[in-house]
């Protein structure tokens, strides 16, 4: 256990230094890595954050509100993305599509490991965060939330919850290219993709049995909605709570039963096609 | 076939073990727009033979023999439907972690290297993930450097290389952990003929002085009857001979291929048979254990207007082929 965490670490460190190696090897590629990463981010949120300043709030929250939401959105997004967003670790179908999934196997270090190392970019990966905490410490500060060691926590909770249920989906989806890699090597960014697009807009109003489904079978709400709601408001059903744990626990099992079974089919049928393109791209 | 029972008996320096291996890998194939078939397709077919310490195999087959699926059996990637593959002792995909601390791989159409970073930076990278300790790291990198050439684009990035440095900077880090048995499927691929001389010195050299134990896959007789004392001749996921090469050219003959470039018609040969044109050259057979260099090169030296003139051995198919009619 003690060798485990050590060998984490030091992964991490690893992965840390290639990162800046890699970001200050070419300062005209930093600059244009940092500036579509910028403009991404803004313009993706822009259209909500500009209908709630228009009207005074959309989906049941303040402009202040959404504010935060998308901050929070970000803050967490930014997280996930620093820890896991380098060679393909969140969109790991790319890798098990690609035939790739052979380099990871002749490595000694275990598979989860691995992808628990090798996608850390604290560097080049963490304008999002940057961003997030900008957003969230501007809302927070203009309306007026009282911090406490509990939100905190609260806070650092959804924000775990956020990371385990993209990556979760991810891992379900992508587990898919184990049997049709062609069809399915990008089933994971659409997943992400489609997390991204919809987590940032607040739900309130929607049918009961949409608000359901975002809830339940495709976590969209509890993403990003949710929290920002409990983190706002004291909602007092506590289901808040335990409902994002409970489902992030059903997807992260789904997830390790897919995986596991993919990497079985994998022993037997391997990946009949291979893309060399830096193995890890 | 010939040694292979022989080969395959276990002793305690057994490094390699297959035992009666099967892989087959089941197919759906497309007969009508609605209509799929089930096809079986074996890629090794009760496969048995043993590597032990210190030796160097040559492991070779025409493409599609089922020498890449045995070479991902030996990697864990692959879990065979029958029989046993054991390295050190272990099943690979039950005990992957420990047999690739000993166990250097090198797929020759894949790269180990980190595209978009210096090439120093894959082998930082690998001293990390193999817990390659300082001493050993500095030891192995300066050999490589030296016997490879490396230092020469040590600092470009991989992505920038050329084949031929491309292929000896992943033997370099294959070998970076002073691996006891060395995998390497096609790793002459794309070389020039430098750099495959280069190469091939250099495996012989780390299996002599350091009785690394190397199994090589390779379509090219040349290269392998010129890099391992034992073939190991696999033929549509059988082994067709496992021996040395002598052996197999007692069984199958020593033919070797001259290929000829004149204007015109394809001259008589004396001593060689005329096989055909092929890209613009005329091919000729000759056994070698009947004539010699010397009476051949006399023969060509006899030609008008010979504009080029290569030799080699026999394809692989060919010597498989061979060695089926001379065994019936």
């Amino acid at each position: 256990m003690a060798d485990n965490i050590r060998s984490i670490f030091r992964l991490y460190r690893l992965y840390a230094v290639m990162d800046l190696k890699w970001l200050i090897q070419d300062w005209t590629n930093t600059i244009i890595i940092l500036v579509s990463e910028s403009l991404q981010t803004l313009s993706s949120m822009a259209g909500v954050l500009l209908l709630a300043v228009r009207f005074g709030g959309v989906g049941g929250l303040s402009a202040d509100e959404v504010l935060f939401l998308l901050g929070f959105y970000e803050l967490a997004h930014g997280v996930a993305w620093m820890i896991f967003g380098n060679y393909n670790i969140a969109h790991i179908s790319r890798r098990i599509g690609r035939g790739q999934v052979d380099h990871m196997l002749i490595q000694p270090r275990p598979l989860w490991m691995q992808l628990l190392t090798e996608g850390f970019m604290p560097f080049s990966g963490s304008f999002g965060l940057i961003l997030g905490i900008v957003l969230t410490v501007t809302a927070v500060s203009r309306l007026h939330i009282a911090l406490s060691p509990l939100w905190v926590l609260m806070l650092c909770y959804y924000i775990l919850i956020h990371i385990v249920l993209r990556l979760a989906q991810s891992a379900m989806y992508g587990s898919l290219a184990f049997w049709y890699p062609v069809a399915c090597e990008e089933i994971s960014s659409t997943i992400l993709d489609m997390n991204t697009q919809v987590a940032r807009f607040p739900l309130f109003g929607l049918p009961s049995w949409l608000m359901a489904v975002f809830h339940t079978v495709l976590p969209i709400g509890l993403l990003a909605y949710l929290p920002a709601l409990a983190l706002l408001r004291d909602l007092g059903i506590h289901v808040e709570i335990t409902l994002p744990f409970i489902v992030a626990g059903v997807f992260v099992t789904a997830a390790v039963i897919l995986f596991q079974k993919g990497l079985k089919h994998y022993e037997q049928y391997s990946c009949q096609r291979y893309k060399d393109m830096g193995h890890r791209c | 076939m010939s040694n292979t029972a022989v080969n395959a008996t276990k002793t305690w320096d057994t490094v390699v073990e297959l035992s009666h291996v099967t892989k087959y890998f089941d197919q759906k194939r497309p007969v009508s727009l609605f209509k799929r078939e089930n096809h079986r397709v074996y890629a090794l077919n009760d496969v048995s033979f043993t590597l032990r310490k210190g030796e160097f195999a040559a492991y070779a087959g025409p493409n599609g023999a089922g020498k890449s699926t045995t070479f991902k059996l030996l990697s864990g990637m692959l879990k065979p439907q029958q029989g046993e593959v054991r390295l050190f002792g272990m099943e690979p995909c039950a005990s992957r972690i420990p047999v690739m601390r000993r166990t250097g791989i090198l797929f020759g159409n894949r790269s180990e290297l980190w595209w978009d970073h210096p090439v120093r930076a894959s082998f930082e990278w690998k001293k990390a993930v193999w817990d390659i300790d300082d001493a050993t790291y500095d030891r192995i990198s300066a050999e490589m450097k030296e016997l490879l050439g490396i230092d020469d684009f040590w600092n470009s990035f991989a992505r920038e290389l050329s084949l031929g440095q491309r292929m000896r900077a992943n033997l370099a880090l294959t070998l970076l952990h002073d691996p006891e048995l060395v995998l390497l499927d096609e790793p002459t691929l794309g070389l020039d003929v430098l750099a495959k001389r280069q190469m091939i010195e250099f495996l012989k050299k780390i299996n002599r002085e350091k009785q690394v134990t190397i199994l090589v896959t390779s379509h090219d007789m040349d290269d392998l009857t010129e890099m391992a004392n034992r073939i190991l001749l696999l033929s549509g996921g059988s082994l067709a001979f496992d021996g040395k090469y002598d052996q197999l050219v007692q069984m199958a003959g020593d033919n070797r291929i001259i290929k000829l470039i004149v204007p015109g018609e394809a001259p008589a040969l004396e001593g060689a048979v005329y096989l055909g044109r092929e890209d613009g050259r005329h091919l000729y057979r000759y056994d070698a254990s009947q004539t010699t260099a010397q009476q051949i090169f006399g023969a060509i030296s006899r030609v008008p207007d010979v504009q080029d003139v290569e030799l080699g051995h026999e394809a692989v198919e060919q010597v498989i082929a061979r060695l089926y009619q001379n065994m019936l």
